[in-house]
């Protein structure tokens, strides 16, 4: 079942989750779970995660995340699926802020300002410097949430040089987390 | 005060008060008579073609003026125009829809046959608008975005990509905290009404002939009081959109869904048990008494309608037009549906055409339910005119 369409009444939609979360953490039903995660229904996005948990999808993710022989469109989808899943070690995940496909250290970068920075706060603040503004962004986000003397000079040092305006806009948001 | 660009004063004009090129008599209207400046007498037809034409002369500029004008007169709607007088790829579209629609040759120009039919032409009056005479009237135009908290993080993504949206249409980043009071008057804004803790973004461009400040506020999860920087939105706003989870039904909320501190309540959650909220935040806040448009993109904000349709007491549909959805929304089309709505404002679409995009936008091929409804609109003034062109 697509959880997406909208033309399906919730209640059957939540039913079906439901079911997917009865069986095992084969792909297709982690894939169909990733998919329903695009709609904005609180209703659906928690039966989702709760199914994903169920099934114990979570090392499935960190695995199709960090492998760079899956397709880069399913590992971005695992990393959506580890945001919302919330893990509470994302350490596995720093070596990504290194790889070279842009698209993965952003995603990867993206992560951690929802959970785990603390845990590679020094892989972070090297991300800050990345040629890549869209890493930049995320990683000046995720910084601002640590409140380390490094985490600190990070930020105020890439006030001073940054000059794309979309990561001025990340530093103004990391200031104020900062100082929060 | 921003100087009028365009505005009768400094329209270019013959002196006999027609238009210059093509010499085609606009309607006539009640408005002020234009003093006439710049004598363009003598030039022959002008037939300005194609997007972003070099446009040597004055009677070209302000006949592509006036020809958008006289588009939107006749019911077509237009793509933000950061100058009226040139024509844009996306404003030749619309004029060769004009053409095909009145069996004219598809041009691209304004050229006569063109100009004549669009000075017969009219929309019908069917078509309606928000109140942009209201919106516009003190040179700014001011909107928030409110984007709503997601425990997985999607407002994050969500944020970035307003602001790259921003930046991709020509808006800059204001300061606010470091600007004085003289400097902000500078810009146009009113000092009383900026919030030196929330983050800006601004852009000029050009509506009924007038310059206007198009100042963006910007509110999420990173804002330092989320929910009060939405309560003076709510409070004072000409456009206030927000883009998140609906929370139930309950209002927009800019942290955890087990957290009442961010919620900006506007109604009970329709069904117990999933949302944590305080009071209901329409009490307490006093909401313009001037007329105000509202944007819910989130899941079912139609459920929104219910108080803010009957609470608060000085707001009816008289001053208040709310563009809410009917049914759940996704992620990825949500910063669409932002822009939709901004863009749409900026450049005085009628509410059919910005509704219809939204919907097209949010449609599911397996249901002809619409997305979004649109409550209000019916009893309003507005209606482009070509007062501020030149006149005969």
């Amino acid at each position: 079942m697509d959880l997406t369409d909208t033309s399906v009444p919730l209640e059957e939609r939540i039913a079906a989750v439901r079911q997917l979360a009865e069986g095992s953490a084969t792909d297709a039903v982690i894939d169909t779970l990733l998919k329903g995660l695009d709609l904005r229904s609180e209703f659906l996005r928690d039966e989702i995660v709760a199914a994903l948990r169920k099934i114990q999808a979570e090392p499935v993710l960190f695995a199709r995340a960090t492998d760079r022989e899956v397709p880069l469109e399913q590992r971005l989808e695992a990393l959506v699926g580890l945001r919302n899943l919330r893990p509470t070690d994302g350490r596995a995940l720093a070596p990504l802020l290194k790889e070279s496909d842009p698209k993965v250290r952003e995603a990867a970068a993206e992560v951690f300002v929802v959970f785990g920075a603390e845990s590679v706060e020094a892989q972070l603040i090297d991300a800050v410097k990345d040629p890549v503004p869209d890493v930049r962004y995320y990683a000046v986000l995720a910084v601002g949430q640590l409140k380390s003397p490094q985490a600190k000079t990070a930020i105020s040092r890439a006030f001073v040089v940054e000059k794309n305006a979309l990561v001025q806009d990340a530093l103004g948001q990391a200031a104020r987390q900062q100082k929060s | 005060m921003p100087s009028k660009v365009g505005s009768p004063k400094t329209q270019p004009t013959t002196t006999t008060g027609k238009i210059a090129a093509g010499g085609i008599p606009l309607p006539r209207k009640s408005g002020p008579t234009p003093s006439p400046t710049t004598s363009t007498a003598g030039k022959k037809d002008v037939f300005v073609s194609g997007p972003g034409s070099v446009l040597a002369s004055v009677g070209g500029e302000a006949m592509v003026r006036s020809g958008h004008q006289l588009l939107r007169y006749a019911g077509y709607d237009l793509p933000v125009l950061s100058n009226e007088g040139k024509l844009t790829a996306e404003s030749t579209l619309v004029l060769k829809k004009f053409q095909a629609d009145h069996k004219l040759p598809e041009t691209g120009s304004f050229d006569t046959a063109t100009m004549v039919a669009l000075k017969a032409a009219k929309s019908p009056t069917t078509v309606q608008y928000p109140e942009y005479g209201k919106m516009f009237k003190d040179g700014v135009l001011s909107t928030t975005i409110a984007i709503g908290f997601d425990e997985g993080g999607a407002d994050v993504r969500q944020r970035k990509a307003v602001v790259e949206s921003l930046l991709s249409r020509g808006f800059k980043a204001l300061d606010v905290a470091k600007l004085t009071d003289a400097e902000l008057k500078s810009h146009g804004l009113d000092p009383k009404k900026v919030d030196k803790s929330a983050t800006y973004y601004l852009k000029s461009f050009e509506s009924d002939g007038k310059a206007v400040q198009s100042l963006v506020k910007l509110v999420d999860r990173s804002a330092a009081a989320p929910k009060a920087q939405f309560a003076n939105a709510m409070a004072g706003d000409d456009l206030v959109i927000y883009s998140g989870h609906a929370r139930y039904g309950s209002g927009p909320d800019f942290d955890d869904i087990k957290s009442p501190a961010q919620n900006f309540v506007i109604g009970a959650p329709y069904e117990k048990g999933h949302v944590a909220i305080g009071k209901n935040d329409l009490k307490t806040t006093k909401l313009s008494d001037g007329y105000q448009m509202m944007f819910f993109d989130g899941c079912t904000t139609r459920h929104y309608l219910n108080d803010l349709r009957s609470i608060p007491a000085n707001k009816s549909a008289a001053n208040l037009d709310v563009v809410a959805s009917s049914r759940e929304l996704s992620w990825s089309t949500g910063i669409t549906d932002v822009f939709t709505m901004l863009d749409g404002v900026m450049a005085r679409n009628s509410i059919q055409g910005i509704k219809s995009k939204l919907d097209t936008g949010n449609a599911n091929p397996k249901t002809p339910d619409a997305a979004f409804l649109a409550d209000g609109f019916k009893g309003n003034q507005y209606h482009p005119t070509t007062d501020w062109l030149t006149g005969d």
